[in-house]
């Protein structure tokens, strides 16, 4: 302390030399780009579809391989279907893929974290090193792993494996969390009143947690719809007819050494704007939601 | 002495065996006939005789545990089984992969460990600049392109297109002793790892360094009239590495991971290859013989960081 005192006329210097409040401010814009895009694609690709006449999967082969232009905004792939209508379609199962295991890992998340947390002790260590166990191997290596496992794969299959391995992450944060609530004295009280685990887990822990992980969980989303491109492009993914933005890129290596580039640009474009899109609505809403809590 | 043997030697080891005893439970109790885990799509054709004589004689009808046993023990004898894809042992394709991937996952480790420490460095000494604005951006948004399309697009422009890098391989055909060579097919596919990961840990560096920096021991060494430069490598950096070690050793998987898609991309024949090749064609030996090898050097790495770290702040231990 008397150190900070004898040297606070350099401190005050110091944190005043720094400017930066103008980027800053544009740093925590409301972002609106992202949401735009992502309220557009995700519009498009749940409700448009319907008006589309075309079956994703129809083949046409008189029109392969043709380069992007007025009537094929995209242009065609090897088995000539329209990559735009594909991307739309592609969409739909991408995104739902995302959320949907967004879901499933937070809720194990959010159950294995506090189950960890709130009983403390042996069973914590013990939980929290499982943790680190199952970090220690590569996720795609894991997903991989069991992908290979199920000789079926299916939506419901691939939306399993992606929330197995990406929950840990969640149940450490809420981990770390309902340790820091649990001290409160309201938990207290509500033991005193005899409540059990359960009912302190839905109306205490849960509703003190979500605020932190909302950017866990976006990013899981964002997550979410890269592994299953990733997947799908090893030949590890969705089966072949179902339209998906991993399954359009699942001949992009050999289209790319053909020189055909726009079958594997475009839906990568897709791909990373909504990810990139999800990541900076995440990063605002945890800049904003930490300062809250420190307003508190 | 005895923290110490239980930090490095004890808990590494449970932890290997925990991690081998995972997988093997994994591969063995999931639904699907066991015998496709030995012969692959063949196993629809056998007998319902054969198949009780080779459940015998492989021993799958004896507990799970028993059977984990025989399987750790021929692990450390090493052996591995036969791959059913390629009907060699499995130690030998792992050995002639694994060279390749370390070469690989070093260069990777190498730059990004170089690359983020002068980004994050310029980034903090900008703060609140347009400069820090655009690179933290770009370092976001690099993260967020799968490797695997950015492994594409590079191939479509530097091998395609301008004919510089070759797009597979790891060496010219002709020239397997030219470590050049082989530099050059490496070229590729650690750019585009390093160039997905450097925006996270140039961030981290940054941020590092933007806390280091207000500590009462900076002023104290500039009232001593060290240089800015001296301060920064002696003092900052110094405080900052045990803990940007660590951070490396723990996001290592997601490092490994990339750099094993982009090996499949690349056809880079080091481990990632065999991995998602066995995983698309039910080849089990060979895929639980590969993971159980990369959490391995994992585990090695994350002894090895540990130690630097506490060989660096020998205050970590204490904790």
């Amino acid at each position: 302390m008397s150190s900070k005192a004898l040297f606070s006329p350099l401190d005050k210097k110091n944190t005043s030399k720094q400017p930066n409040i103008k980027i800053r401010k544009s740093n925590e814009n409301f972002p609106y780009v992202s949401i735009l895009f992502l309220i557009t694609i995700t519009f498009f690709s749940f409700f448009f579809t319907f008006f589309i006449k075309e079956d994703p999967n129809f083949i046409n082969l008189n029109r392969t391989y043709i380069s992007p232009n007025t009537n094929f905004l995209f242009g065609t792939d090897s088995l000539g279907r329209d990559i735009f209508s594909n991307i739309l379609y592609g969409g739909k199962i991408s995104i739902s893929i995302g959320i949907l295991s967004m879901f499933t890992s937070s809720i194990i998340g959010i159950l294995y974290g506090s189950i960890s947390g709130y009983f403390g002790g042996t069973l914590d260590k013990i939980m929290m090193r499982l943790i680190d166990i199952f970090l220690i191997i590569p996720p795609i290596v894991s997903i991989a792993f069991l992908q290979s496992l199920f000789e079926k794969r299916g939506i419901i299959q691939i939306v399993l494996v992606i929330s197995i391995i990406s929950w840990m992450k969640i149940a450490k944060v809420v981990r770390s969390e309902v340790l820091k609530i649990k001290q409160y004295d309201f938990i207290l009280a509500s033991k005193l009143l005899g409540a059990n685990f359960f009912h302190i887990l839905f109306k205490h822990l849960i509703p003190n947690v979500l605020p932190t992980i909302i950017y866990m969980c976006c990013l899981t989303v964002a997550k979410g719809i890269l592994t299953e491109s990733t997947l799908s492009f090893l030949g590890l993914g969705l089966p072949q007819n179902i339209p998906s933005w991993g399954n359009m890129l699942i001949n992009a290596q050999r289209d790319i050494l053909l020189n055909k580039w726009w079958t594997s640009i475009f839906p990568g474009l897709f791909i990373i704007i909504t990810v990139f899109s999800i990541t900076n609505i995440g990063e605002y809403l945890r800049k904003k939601l930490s300062r809250k809590q420190s307003f508190l | 002495m005895i923290t110490f043997i239980k930090k490095f030697l004890l808990s590494p080891l449970i932890t290997f065996f925990i991690l081998t005893f995972m997988i093997f439970i994994i591969a063995h109790t999931m639904p699907g006939d066991p015998l496709y885990s030995i012969y692959g799509d063949s196993a629809k054709n056998i007998s319902k005789l054969q198949r009780e004589t080779i459940t015998e004689n492989m021993g799958l009808n004896k507990p799970l545990l028993v059977q984990y046993k025989g399987w750790i023990n021929n692990l450390f004898k090493g052996k591995l089984g036969k791959s059913f894809k390629y009907g060699v042992n499995v130690i030998n394709i792992i050995k002639k992969a694994l060279n390749n991937t370390l070469l690989l996952t070093t260069i990777i480790l190498f730059f990004i460990i170089i690359l983020s420490l002068i980004l994050g460095i310029i980034c903090a000494l900008n703060e609140g600049n347009l400069l820090d604005y655009i690179i933290t951006k770009v370092g976001t948004f690099l993260y967020c392109i799968p490797a695997f399309w950015l492994a594409l697009v590079f191939i479509l422009i530097f091998s395609v297109k301008l004919n510089v890098f070759p797009s597979s391989g790891v060496y010219d055909i002709g020239k397997e002793g030219n470590f050049l060579n082989k530099l050059k097919h490496t070229i590729l596919p650690s750019s585009v790892i390093i160039i997905g990961h450097i925006g996270y840990y140039s961030n981290f560096i940054r941020n590092k360094v933007l806390e280091e920096i207000k500590n009462n021991y900076v002023i104290l060494a500039k009232s001593k009239g060290i240089s800015r430069n001296e301060i920064l490598t002696k003092h900052i950096l110094k405080n900052i590495m045990p803990s940007f070690i660590i951070l490396i050793s723990t996001s290592l998987n997601h490092i490994i991971g990339g750099s094993l898609v982009v090996e499949y991309i690349f056809s880079y024949p080091g481990i990632g290859k065999y991995i998602f090749e066995s995983a698309k064609f039910h080849d089990y030996p060979l895929l639980m013989g590969c993971i159980v090898i990369i959490g391995f050097l994992v585990i090695l790495v994350n002894i090895s960081a540990e130690l630097v770290s506490v060989y660096l702040d020998p205050r970590i231990i204490e904790e």
